[in-house]
């Protein structure tokens, strides 16, 4: 299933935020998250990325175009390779379909897949699909104040609240004072390490700073990890509604 | 010859003795026969019924597939392979299966399955799918599928309607099919009827980026009770990076049942025989106390104590003889007509026990050499064994004694 879209990329992108710089010492860790999420609330965003899957014996790139409005709405359409093209995804809300343009059929993605592993990558529907859920689902702390060259980085360690249907006994995001996210490690129920999502090269996108080249790695296989770059990316745009539809999955335009 | 005669009249000077020995004899004989031949006779065609389910009799996969199934361990060429192994003697069939794990969707419903990519032309010589289709047809058109009853029925699809199935290529993207349900088969068997799909291999290879390649190249041979007989003529043909695996192999759970029930009816034989010989023994010892002055004169007229314990194993034997016959005339009464028509499960009120464990709807006993043999065999043994535990006696016992000893 690895040709649909992380939708991650969207939480991606929301995380990164904007440039706005922080007071840092009156944010709580609530008001840090949510203000990185917050950034992207009801704005739109136009972005053109390349995704490379590293194995021990290969490696492949792709490259996808997304299309967000608001934290609801997405749509990502495969570019390349050739025999991907037009392959789509959208998303509303909860609910996922995806498009392949061979077969000319849209699917509805169940629930059950969501769960499971973004099958070819290390991404997981589940992990890049949910917007809210780290500030619905889980108790946030501020565990972590550092002051580093590039600025405060706080680290927030996010557990599961006692009935969220999370399969992760915690995650621990690293984010800097303009609300780039440098780092988000997902631990298993035993708190052990299973993967982790690190921001390789940060730079400024029409006027925010985001995370221009991030990587996730699983801790079992270091040689196995999924790289994602943005090559562009437009923020606040104009972009009708009519993009978000089954109508528009099927228009490869 | 004398003794033999002898003996033979010895046997008659008590014939209620001797008969109800003989029965006992022929009785567990009949007992052990029928219940082995039942047994013979259920392997076979389990091993047959399971493996037309699923595995064949043989399997050639690429290395570590049946243990770790990822679609990219798949055995090339295999149209190739599969004209070379048809040109061994042994095998019957060869079919190329190519398998992937997909999600089955129609409209908003989806449900994941085993789908399974076959030449609908050649499958049908290894597998019994094809005659389970219960509605509609088997795969004719190349962009068709058949999907299981229970599958069916938790899509809501029926004949006619196309159903979109999403998997994984060889490269990890997303690879589509939008097959025409042709039939829907109905295998008695929950797991296969909830969650298997087949459509033509063309079909699915094309999705998946697989080329002429397939996930098992499934064989049938001539003895599948006996694998290893085929294996030194397949093995040579078998690419540097895949395996060999036959059924006991594929299906640990099938050989390791039949274990299990040789065991637990080995069990049971064993037993019922030492029940039967521990009889015997007594009767023995018995007439040893009978005939203990018979023995005090045969001694006195000059005969040894070996002859003597001759002529009881002589009378042992043919003891041995007629209980064995009347065995396999009981054995062969009752066996001739259960090979002829066989037993039906549903007459047990095992039907349901027999989809379950992939078990034929009538069972035909099958007589072997073990069959006719292990019974009589281990009976006689245990007979030589009394002979020699109640002869202790005779040479325990002085001539004075013997002569001399009262009932």
């Amino acid at each position: 299933m690895k040709g649909i879209v992380p939708i991650a990329l969207l939480a991606v992108v929301s995380l990164s935020g904007a440039s706005i710089v922080a007071n840092e010492f009156d944010l709580t860790a609530e008001e840090l998250v949510a203000r990185v999420l917050d950034q992207t609330r009801g704005l739109s965003s136009y972005s053109e990325l390349t995704m490379t899957i590293h194995r021990p014996d290969w490696q492949r790139t792709s490259s996808f175009s997304v299309w967000t409005q608001g934290r609801e709405d997405a749509l990502i359409r495969f570019t390349a390779p050739a025999r991907d093209a037009g392959l789509a995804t959208l998303r509303k809300g909860e609910r996922m379909w995806t498009y392949s343009p061979k077969i000319q059929r849209t699917v509805r993605l169940p629930k059950s897949m969501m769960s499971q592993d973004w099958a070819g990558s290390d991404f997981s529907y589940n992990d890049l699909a949910r917007s809210d859920d780290l500030l619905n689902q889980y108790s946030l702390s501020l565990t972590e104040v550092d002051e580093t060259d590039d600025g405060t980085v706080y680290t927030i360690e996010a557990v599961p609240k006692e009935n969220a249907a999370i399969v992760w006994g915690k995650e621990v995001l690293e984010l800097r004072d303009d609300f780039v996210l440098l780092k988000h490690s997902y631990f298993d129920q035993e708190m052990v390490l299973v993967k982790w999502l690190e921001t390789l090269e940060i730079e400024d996108f029409d006027g925010r700073t985001i995370p221009k080249r991030m990587r996730i790695t699983k801790s079992e296989a270091h040689d196995r990890w999924t790289e994602i770059i943005y090559e562009e990316a437009d923020f606040d745009i104009e972009i009708p509604d009519s993009k978000f539809t089954l109508f528009a999955l099927r228009d490869s335009g | 010859m004398l003794s033999v005669t002898v003996a033979w009249r010895n046997l008659w000077r008590n014939r209620r003795r001797t008969l109800l020995t003989a029965g006992a004899v022929g009785f567990s004989v009949l007992l052990v026969q029928l219940g082995m031949s039942f047994q013979a006779g259920s392997y076979e065609p389990m091993v047959e019924v399971s493996t037309r389910f699923a595995s064949g009799h043989m399997q050639i996969l690429q290395e570590d597939y049946n243990d770790d199934p990822r679609v990219e361990r798949f055995v090339s060429d295999a149209t190739n392979l599969r004209a070379e192994l048809l040109a061994i003697p042994a095998i019957n069939a060869v079919s190329n299966r190519t398998e992937t794990f997909g999600l089955v969707t129609k409209d908003e419903r989806s449900y994941g399955a085993l789908v399974v990519g076959v030449d609908p032309l050649v499958d049908p010589s290894t597998s019994h799918l094809s005659e389970q289709v219960s509605r509609g047809i088997y795969l004719e058109d190349p962009n068709s599928a058949i999907i299981g009853s229970a599958l069916a029925r938790n899509l809501r699809v029926d004949v006619g309607d196309e159903i979109v199935i999403l998997s994984s290529d060889v490269d990890g993207s997303v690879a589509f099919v939008a097959p025409t349900v042709s039939g829907v088969f109905e295998t008695g068997n929950d797991t296969l009827d909830r969650s298997l799909v087949q459509v033509p291999r063309g079909l699915i290879n094309d999705a998946l980026l697989l080329g002429d390649g397939a996930h098992r190249v499934v064989i049938m041979v001539d003895q599948p009770m006996f694998p290893d007989r085929s294996l030194g003529t397949i093995s040579p043909l078998v690419p540097s990076t895949a395996s060999l695996l036959d059924w006991r192999e594929l299906m640990p759970e099938i050989s390791q049942s039949i274990r299990l029930d040789k065991i637990s009816n080995g069990i049971v034989y064993g037993t019922l025989t030492v029940i039967v010989v521990l009889s015997i023994a007594n009767t023995f010892v018995m007439t040893m106390f009978e005939r203990t002055r018979e023995f005090g004169m045969l001694r006195a007229v000059g005969m040894r104590n070996s002859s003597i314990f001759g002529m009881f194993l002589t009378e042992t034997f043919l003891m041995w003889l007629l209980g064995v016959a009347i065995g396999y005339v009981l054995s062969t009464c009752a066996l001739f007509p259960l090979i002829k028509f066989g037993v039906g499960m549903d007459s047990m009120g095992m039907d349901q026990f027999a989809g379950l464990l992939f078990l034929p709807d009538r069972i035909y006993p099958a007589v072997d050499l073990k069959v006719i043999l292990v019974a009589p065999i281990s009976i006689g043994i245990g007979m030589v064994l009394s002979t020699m535990l109640a002869s202790i006696r005779l040479y325990r016992l002085s001539l004075v004694d013997a002569l001399r000893y009262q009932e």
